[in-house]
């Protein structure tokens, strides 16, 4: 896991480029959209609810792939497979991860913007 | 890149912003219009608003997922072709068997790959054309094909406003013929003449559809008309041709056999060219007699080269002639071989009744198909000699009367050498004579005694031929064969029609006076002799039952006849 990047900034490259000046929008509206999804991820852990834990999981796994923060996307999808397989035991270790890599993502995400 | 497939507007459906922006970005770089949805209900709203032209759609969204979205879409466009790109992280062969299933036509994966993308879109742009220039293309055959069907429709009503159906349902004819043979190329006519005999012909002409059909209409036309007027089987077949010939593109021809029957005289003339071997089945020995094609096919040689020269056949009651196009001879089977004429012969060979020969040809034809395909242009005739009874039932054509016409009124007209050579005088005297109001309906009477008296004067007393000869079948056709020399070499004598019409009250009365040039008989030593027997060979026991009187004159080159009609007399 730990030959994965944080950020991918060559596929960052493209999507500036693809953006253009939406870029800026585009991580802002990530970064929104994450803290969105995490509350989210922490009420389904709370609630037991092995469903809706998979599917945040595979979401958000979708946007993190393709924001460019492959090691954030390995991680979702290893709750995934949890939540799909009906069994969450070691979730919480597991959401815990994902939280301290979203803040690393953040804050390179942040830097790109200056 | 460059983009072939022009502008579309495209649908993307994705709970992600993010990931919707992204392809929104990519699309709209990509030169395309886009509409956004994020969940699958507004996604299938979207596509009933604005009708986009290939939607992208992510697997898994809330309230409805991009499966039942997609199989909802589908439906919706019906048979356009709105291709589907499912957008999904998923990965397993399960997963993505359920996108096809629900009618996705390709994935793209996250994250996206906006050359991977470009390429599909490009793909499915130029598949959607293709599918564009199809739906065009089957509508516009299909509008062809209807307008095709509405035009032979349309012939098939014309022609058989021309053709009718002749007198093809008298009981002594049989026939197989498909509803829409006119478009196989096949007709089949027949018409009663004037003298009460019959003409049936039989034409199969080259190719398929309207070229096939068109020369059957003038020659129907002229069929019927000539038959009706009296014409002889020599001049309408010499008619047909010359008129197919005149009118058909070279290549277009028609194979035909035409049958002239003379129920009274059990005499039967036929002219076949390019048609398979007709044959004629005597009931009485059940003798098996082949009339091969002796010319080229009608509409193939002009008028001077073009023969039309008979084959004879003394006939008697029962015997059955049978005509066919090519259909039965080469009808095939499921090993794809042909019936063939020895399979026809056998079953010939094998008959046990006559009356049901016509069945047995079709049994023998079906069971030889089996489960083949039928190409149902099987053409079939029977045509048989009937008895006494059933010639006086066979329905006469019908007639209109005119009210105003000649009543009264005397022709003299004679025929010199030339004219005997060349010219058929009955048409025109016939189409005179049926002038009169009301003896239009006894035209058949009166072509009758007018046929009869004109080809004794002709044959035995201008050409001076012995009636004796035609008393058995190889004298039938040295008869023919000398009435044709003699005719040739004739440059003395004629033949004199003197007609006289009266009135009278209940109708009127024809006087028929023909004298000819010949020797005439000694009728009256005939007459004392009380043996009717040389006057058989003249045909004049019928005339005398249809005529008041027949009485022959001078030296017995002289005969007249008196006919009377009354306005109430039926046909027949």
């Amino acid at each position: 896991m730990t030959d994965l990047q944080h950020l991918d900034l060559e596929a960052l490259e493209e999507l500036r480029d693809v953006m253009e000046d939406e870029f800026q929008s585009l991580i802002e509206t990530f970064i929104v959209d994450a803290e969105r999804k995490l509350v989210a991820f922490q009420a389904a852990i709370s609630g037991a609810n092995a469903d809706e834990v998979g599917k945040v999981s595979h979401s958000f796994k979708g946007s993190c792939s393709n924001i460019g923060a492959p090691l954030l996307s390995a991680l979702c999808k290893k709750s995934e497979d949890k939540g799909r397989e009906n069994d969450l035991s070691g979730v919480d270790v597991i959401f815990d991860d994902i939280c301290n890599e979203y803040q690393i993502v953040k804050k390179l995400l942040t830097e790109q913007l200056s | 890149m460059e983009d072939d497939g022009g502008s579309l507007k495209i649908l993307i459906a994705d709970d992600n912003e993010t990931d919707r922006m992204i392809l929104h970005a990519i699309v709209k770089k990509q030169g395309h219009a886009v509409v956004t949805a994020s969940d699958g209900v507004e996604a299938v709203e979207r596509f009933i608003e604005e009708q986009p032209e290939l939607i992208l759609l992510d697997a898994l969204m809330p309230n409805m997922d991009g499966f039942e979205a997609a199989r909802r879409i589908k439906e919706l466009a019906g048979e356009d072709l709105v291709p589907i790109i499912f957008l999904t992280s998923l990965k397993d062969a399960e997963s993505l068997a359920k996108c096809l299933e629900a009618g996705g036509d390709d994935f793209l994966s996250k994250p996206y790959n906006r050359i991977i993308l470009q390429a599909k879109i490009n793909a499915f742009s130029r598949m959607r054309n293709m599918h564009l220039t199809m739906q065009k293309q089957r509508d516009q055959i299909a509008l062809h094909n209807e307008h095709l069907l509405h035009e032979q429709e349309t012939a098939k009503a014309v022609f058989d406003n021309v053709a009718h159906s002749g007198c093809l349902d008298s009981p002594n004819i049989k026939y197989l013929l498909s509803p829409l043979a006119v478009f196989n190329g096949d007709v089949l006519l027949a018409a009663r003449k004037p003298s009460g005999g019959m003409h049936v012909l039989l034409g199969d002409y080259t190719g398929h559809g309207l070229p096939a059909a068109i020369g059957a209409m003038p020659m129907a036309e002229i069929f019927y008309a000539l038959t009706s007027k009296g014409f002889t089987i020599e001049e309408i077949i010499k008619e047909i041709n010359a008129k197919l010939k005149a009118i058909l593109p070279t290549g277009v021809f028609c194979c035909a056999c035409m049958v002239d029957m003379e129920f009274r005289e059990r005499e039967m003339k036929v002219w076949i060219g390019g048609l398979p071997t007709c044959f004629l089945y005597r009931s009485g020995t059940g003798e098996r007699v082949e009339i091969a094609s002796n010319h080229l096919p009608l509409g193939v040689l002009s008028g001077d080269q073009f023969k039309v020269k008979m084959q004879v056949f003394e006939v008697s009651e029962g015997d059955r002639v049978y005509m066919w196009s090519d259909g039965i001879h080469e009808a095939r089977n499921d090993q794809d071989v042909m019936f063939g004429e020895e399979r026809l012969i056998d079953v010939f060979d094998r008959c046990t009744s006559p009356e049901s020969l016509f069945d047995d040809i079709n049994v023998a034809v079906e069971e030889y198909l089996g489960e083949a395909e039928r190409d149902d242009d099987i053409t079939l005739v029977e045509v048989r000699i009937p008895n006494e009874r059933e010639i006086e039932e066979l329905p006469e054509e019908t007639i209109d009367i005119s009210d105003k016409g000649p009543m009264d009124w005397h022709l003299d007209y004679r025929l010199n050498p030339l004219s005997l050579k060349y010219f058929n005088p009955l048409p025109f005297v016939l189409q005179l004579i049926t002038e009169v109001p009301g003896l239009r309906r006894c035209s058949g009477q009166v072509y009758t005694i007018l046929a009869e008296l004109y080809s004794n004067a002709l044959e035995h007393g201008v050409l001076g031929l012995d009636s004796e000869l035609k008393k058995n079948p190889q004298g039938f056709s040295e008869y023919y064969d000398l009435r044709a020399k003699r005719l040739e070499g004739l440059d003395l004598g004629f033949v004199n029609f003197k007609l006289n019409h009266i009135p009278t009250e209940t109708g009127g009365a024809l006087t028929v006076l023909i004298s000819d040039s010949g020797e005439g008989f000694d009728f009256q030593s005939k007459l004392d002799d009380g043996s009717d027997k040389q006057y058989c060979g003249r045909g004049i026991p019928l005339i005398s039952t249809l005529c008041r009187s027949v009485t022959y004159k001078g030296c017995g080159n002289e005969v007249e006849a008196v006919f009377e009609w009354h306005y109430t007399q039926t046909g027949s």
